[in-house]
């Protein structure tokens, strides 16, 4: 008993070490919220500088940080302008998102585009009281707000306040006309091999697939011996790769789509088009026929079928794909060549024919998805609003994406200009953004990069100006661009089209998806899903037709027309809705 | 009884009181509105479980990989069984040691490592077979939807062989030790022993697990059906768990999710009641 | 007639050892390829693959992850929710286990059928925050312990197992005078230390691993778990490796790729329980019995 004894009181002891190493005495109640780190005079010109953190829930596609109090430079120029440290939760979830809707235990600021569209979450925040009416707040504290951006406050008391008319979200990312240095979705394949071939047109599905057979033959393995393949897609991501590869070749025979398995629209006119997969000539189609035909010619590598992303990367970085729909899957190779030496190999995109081609998804209204709203358990909601005013502003965006003034860029002759160092360290340092802070709150600004700034009609992102991606070409692109005769990639495309982007404010003028219509459109998208790749791995054009046959059968049993039909005078809603606000 | 208080509270606690939670199934409940705001529709949920298309396929492979499971129920006993059998010490320690580890790999990379063995191309299953000249083409198990049964089964035996021996190596300490040595004395051997005494002592526990997994049919696990689906083998192993989830994530309608785990959760049990009343009728004892 | 009994005997150790040497390099060579992966440089295994040496052998993937923000307090929580949680585990754990044992408990079958059932409900994602925000446990270390201390799987096979130990043990005790709890503490608890530390190995690997509770419930930077920081980490090289929505420029150089932090990550979830499953076989051990009942 005297040994049991010892051994409790040892493990008593130890646990109290433990304990007090953990510090938990003072800090259970510890909400998520703020703790005033200052207690300072009530003064309210010093008030208003009181360092204080704010919680934010961040945005859900921007996880590529650490979450937690943020302390890069332009973190550290956010508190010099405000005196709010931000922490930020960068790995929100919809599950703890759900989990904080059900109790109502929201941080200071957040987000919404935490649930499967944005615009389902206004109507369950707003009508529980979960977040603040920020008109008086605007008022008092949102003087640059308002300034850049009285397009989007319309917009948002208009059509994101539930029908209540008060302002509660203020919309991010707002721009126009955003340029890329280069772009992703086209058919993107190995550039040199191109040029031997010599850079043979592609006007078609068919072009594409006799291009990169060609190329396959002429170059069957890669440098270690090992075999090439055309294509290896992945197919764990849903549908994507269907409406991607249709989107891509409906560029290549001229027309601009955006792909929507119950109907593209036409990025035209901006109205659906088809009746997406009932139909023969939508995007998904196309897309799934590609795959068939590739496959038919054995130019899809046989792991695609059973292959996660991780795989898939692997092949593209060891050089054994000649052809995929996007090409950020490239970055490695091409990153390879350049450092070997071998600077004219690589993987580019190749331009389409159209006049209408998706480049970017751009909101003048600014973007739902990227929309703040102050919760009820903010504590301060007055500084709260200071933070939104600098994200909002001019100064603030620019310094989010380019840097701190004066330091990372400074004013010659009324023009900012970019530090060569700065510069330089873009393109060479593999944790430029984390270490710099510059874009590594890329989804979290209020104008986006384009956004004009009045005081020098310049773009906010000094670092996505044609003058900037001059200094960012390399052996590749430089080859690249010398061919097109153009002075950076994506200005192949900028030069051909004359409607280039997808309108992101639409979705806040349509009329909300009842649940039956969006209960029969989750059966048909799971439903899909599971029976895709009988076509894909179809044996011949009969059985393809039959297959098809099949699952539209079944789709139009679930009840799609349905859907297709509301979509229809969902779109036209909206448009009108949209000239309504513009003015037409 | 005092001592048991504390422990049944605890149990009560936070495995009882949460299913106050199961009300939400009866509602059009969405997450940020009061559930008792939102339309009650009774069992308009449970009905819609009950008449999903593919219910049945999903219900079928359920069962035919947990029946698969169940017979592999005897193989950790045994593996413990002929491990102690063996005279070294340190070497049973090591092989017990060692054959945990799969345990403690995630489905994910099990995925990256069974790709990486048998993937068609350059697969090392594949490049040994070729290389030997025992096939002309590349095999494709990974795609294979006939043997996707039994292949997910071994998959799952290698990953908790080990670590369920754990169970049978302490139990087997509590097989008497004195009968062991009498029995060999009398003259019996080692099949002898084991027949007649180290696995009777093992049968309480063997039961008990059984019974468990038996209650445990419906609930393959989520990570490994998940993960090793692909467009090819997914319908043949896409289990209940599986299916839910899918369900959750295109039709986003918690409601519907939570009728399918109270559904699931009530016939678990009603299965292990039912194998408990077996057992007691073919056994005579039963663990409840 | 001995000589064949040797020979059996040695035929028996030969195949037995073979079929389990066999079984292990099964086992440990997934292991240790996992181990070289994340000594390898993760471009280059990304481009090549390995087999059985590492490629450009580095220590980087751990000095990164050893470098990431509160990893060494994340791995005192991790390590002390082990620790704490499963003596707090095993000891409420048994404790009601030995009062299934007793048929004189009140409603013992009505309240064990209700523990078994506990292993197959669980109520979902929200009633379960909203539970645990009702009980305080938001953001508290005790989180960690509580809703652990009795689990019903743990709970069966502790009182099976007592119930191998034989009853004529407590007649021969109580003769002498004890009651239930010096019986539970001084006789059944040292009776049952193999299972008893199986129960240990089980916990402290789930309590090692564990995040979920510490992802929904628990933002205070102080009682991170180490599993969580390591799975945001992955998540974050997984959203750069997909390009969704930040500038192109971050992709390009960044230098590890999830694979290879999964790999790193798997090590570091492993080799703790390794290193303290050998202590725990020694309790695997026959023979306590014996002195017992004739004692």
């Amino acid at each position: 008993m005297k040994r049991f004894k010892k051994k409790v009181l040892a493990l008593l002891l130890l646990v109290s070490l433990l304990m007090s190493m953990v510090g938990c005495s003072n800090t259970t109640n510890m909400e998520e919220g703020q703790t005033n780190e200052n207690v300072s005079t009530t003064e309210a010109a010093e008030a208003s500088k009181k360092p204080i953190t704010l919680s934010i829930f961040g945005a859900p596609f921007a996880t590529n940080f650490t979450s937690g109090k943020q302390d890069d430079p332009i973190a550290k120029a956010i508190e010099a302008a405000t005196g709010i440290t931000i922490d930020i939760d960068a790995q929100p979830d919809q599950t703890k998102w759900q989990t904080m809707l059900a109790t109502g235990d929201l941080p200071d600021i957040i987000m919404i585009a935490q649930g499967s569209s944005a615009i389902d979450d206004v109507k369950p925040l707003i009508e529980g009281g979960l977040i603040i009416p920020l008109d008086d707040l605007l008022e008092q504290y949102g003087s640059d707000i308002k300034q850049s951006s009285s397009k989007m406050l319309e917009y948002s008391k208009k059509y994101v306040s539930n029908q209540t008319d008060e302002l509660y979200f203020l919309l991010g990312f707002q721009e126009e006309s955003p340029k890329q240095f280069i772009w992703e979705v086209a058919p993107n394949v190995r550039w040199d091999y191109y040029a031997e071939l010599g850079y043979p047109e592609i006007n078609s599905a068919e072009d594409w697939l006799n291009v990169v057979e060609e190329m396959v033959n002429a170059h069957p393995t890669n440098e270690d011996g090992k075999k090439v393949y055309g294509f290896s897609p992945w197919f764990d991501w849903g549908l994507w790769s269907f409406n991607v590869a249709g989107d891509i070749i409906h560029g290549l025979e001229g027309k601009g789509i955006n792909a929507g398995f119950l109907g593209d629209t036409d990025m035209v006119t901006e109205k659906p088009i088809n009746q997406g997969i009932l139909s023969d000539d939508s995007s998904i189609i196309k897309g799934i026929r590609f795959f068939y035909q590739a496959n038919r010619r054995n130019l899809i590598d046989p792991d695609a079928f059973i292959q996660k992303y991780d795989n898939a990367l692997e092949k593209y970085a060891a050089n054994r794909v000649m052809s995929c729909i996007v090409n950020w899957v490239y970055q490695t190779p091409n990153a390879l060549f350049q450092a070997e030496g071998k600077t004219t190999s690589g993987y580019l995109p190749l331009p389409v024919n159209s006049s209408a081609y998706y480049m970017d998804s751009v909101g003048q209204f600014g973007q739902i998805s990227r929309g703040y709203a102050i919760s009820t358990n903010c504590e301060e909601p007055e500084r709260a609003m200071e933070l939104l005013n600098y994200i909002f502003s001019y100064e603030g965006s620019r310094t989010l994406l380019s840097g701190i003034a004066g330091q990372d860029y400074q004013e010659i002759d009324g023009k900012l200009v970019l530090n060569q160092d700065i510069i330089a360290a873009q393109q060479s340092d593999s944790n430029f953004s984390l270490k710099t802070g510059i874009q590594k709150y890329y989804n979290y600004v209020g104008l986006g990069s384009s956004a004009i700034d009045p005081k020098y009609n310049q773009p906010v992102n000094l670092f996505m100006t044609p003058e900037a991606f001059q200094t960012q070409l390399n052996g590749l692109t430089e080859d690249y661009c010398n061919h097109y005769d153009v002075s950076y990639p994506a200005e192949v495309m900028y030069d051909r089209l004359t409607t280039m982007y997808q309108d992101a404010s639409l979705g806040g003028f349509a009329p909300a998806t009842p649940d039956d219509l969006k209960e029969i459109e989750g059966n048909a998208e799971l439903y899909l899903n599971n029976e895709v790749m009988r076509l894909v791995l179809a044996q011949d054009d009969a059985e393809f037709d039959a297959v098809l046959e099949e699952i539209r059968a079944h789709l139009i049993k679930l009840g799609v027309e349905k859907v297709i039909t509301f979509k229809t005078q969902a779109a036209d809603e909206a448009l009108a809705k949209r000239a309504e606000l513009i003015g037409e | 009884m005092l001592i048991a208080l504390p422990g049944l509270i605890l149990l009560i606690a936070f495995y009882y009181v949460p299913l106050l939670g199961w009300v939400y199934a009866f509602f059009d409940y969405k997450p940020g509105y009061n559930v008792w705001d939102c339309t009650f529709v009774g069992f308009k949920y449970f009905k819609a479980v009950i008449e999903s298309d593919d219910l049945v396929r999903v219900m079928r492979n359920t069962f035919a990989i947990s029946f698969l499971s169940l017979l592999t129920t005897p193989i950790p006993p045994l593996f413990a069984i002929f491990l102690s059998e063996i005279k070294n010490k340190k070497f049973q320690k090591f092989v017990q040691t060692a054959t945990t580890l799969p345990n403690f790999i995630s489905w994910i990379i099990i995925f990256s490592i069974a790709f990486l063995m048998f993937s068609v191309d350059g697969g090392m299953v594949n490049e040994f077979l070729l290389k030997w000249k025992l096939i002309d083409e590349p095999t494709n198990l990974l795609a294979n939807s006939d043997a996707a049964w039994i292949f997910q089964t071994l998959l799952g035996l290698w990953k908790s062989l080990g670590f369920s021996a754990i169970i049978y190596f302490a139990a087997i300490t509590s097989v008497d030790q004195e009968l062991l040595d009498a029995a060999s004395v009398d003259g019996a051997g080692r099949i002898a022993r084991i027949r007649y005494i180290t696995i009777p002592g093992l049968l309480p526990t063997y039961f008990t697990l059984l019974l468990i997994s038996i209650g445990n049919i419906l609930s393959n696990g989520f990570e490994q059906y998940y993960i090793f689906s692909n467009s090819i083998v997914g319908k043949e192993i896409e289990v209940l768990d599986v299916y839910i989830y899918n369900v959750g994530f295109y039709l986003n309608n918690y409601s519907l999710s939570t009728a399918f785990g109270i559904l699931k959760i009530l016939l678990s049990i009603a299965l292990l009641f039912v194998a408990n009343t077996l057992s007691k009728k073919l056994r005579g004892t039963a663990i409840l | 007639m001995k000589k064949k009994y040797k020979l059996k005997e040695i035929t028996f150790q030969t195949f037995g050892c073979i079929f389990f040497i066999a079984f292990c390099i099964l086992c440990i060579y997934p292991f240790y390829y996992i181990f070289i992966y994340s000594l390898s440089t993760p471009k280059e295994v990304q481009i090549h693959g390995i087999t059985l040496l590492p490629l450009g052998f580095t220590l980087e993937n751990y000095i990164t992850i050893f470098q990431l923000e509160g990893i060494l307090q994340s791995v005192m929580i991790s390590a002390s929710r082990a620790i704490l949680g499963t003596i707090v585990t095993i000891v409420c754990s048994s404790m009601i286990a030995y009062v299934f044992t007793r048929q004189e408990f009140f409603a013992r079958k009505f309240f064990y059928r209700l523990l078994v059932s506990a292993l197959y409900v669980s109520a979902g994602v929200i009633p379960y925050y909203i539970t645990m925000r009702a009980y305080g446990l938001k953001n508290n270390y005790l989180l960690y312990i509580l809703p652990s201390a009795v689990i019903p799987y743990y709970v069966i096979l502790i009182k099976t197992y007592m119930e191998s130990i034989s009853e004529t043990l407590h007649e021969a005790a109580f003769i002498d005078g004890a009651n239930y709890p010096t019986i539970l503490f001084r006789i059944m608890l040292p009776l049952s230390k193999p299972i008893l530390a199986a129960i240990g190995v089980f916990s402290a690997v789930n309590q090692w691993n564990s995040w979920y509770d510490n992802f929904l419930l628990v933002t205070n930077g102080k009682y991170q778990t180490l599993q969580l920081i390591l799975l945001n980490f992955l998540n974050q090289a997984d959203s750069i490796s997909r390009q969704s929505n930040i500038d192109i420029n971050q992709m390009k150089n960044f230098v590890l790729t999830p694979t290879s932090i999964r790999m790193t990550i798997t090590m570091i979830a492993v080799i703790p329980v390794v290193c303290v499953y050998p202590f725990l076989q020694k309790y695997f051990v026959r023979g306590i019995m014996i002195g017992a009942i004739k004692g």
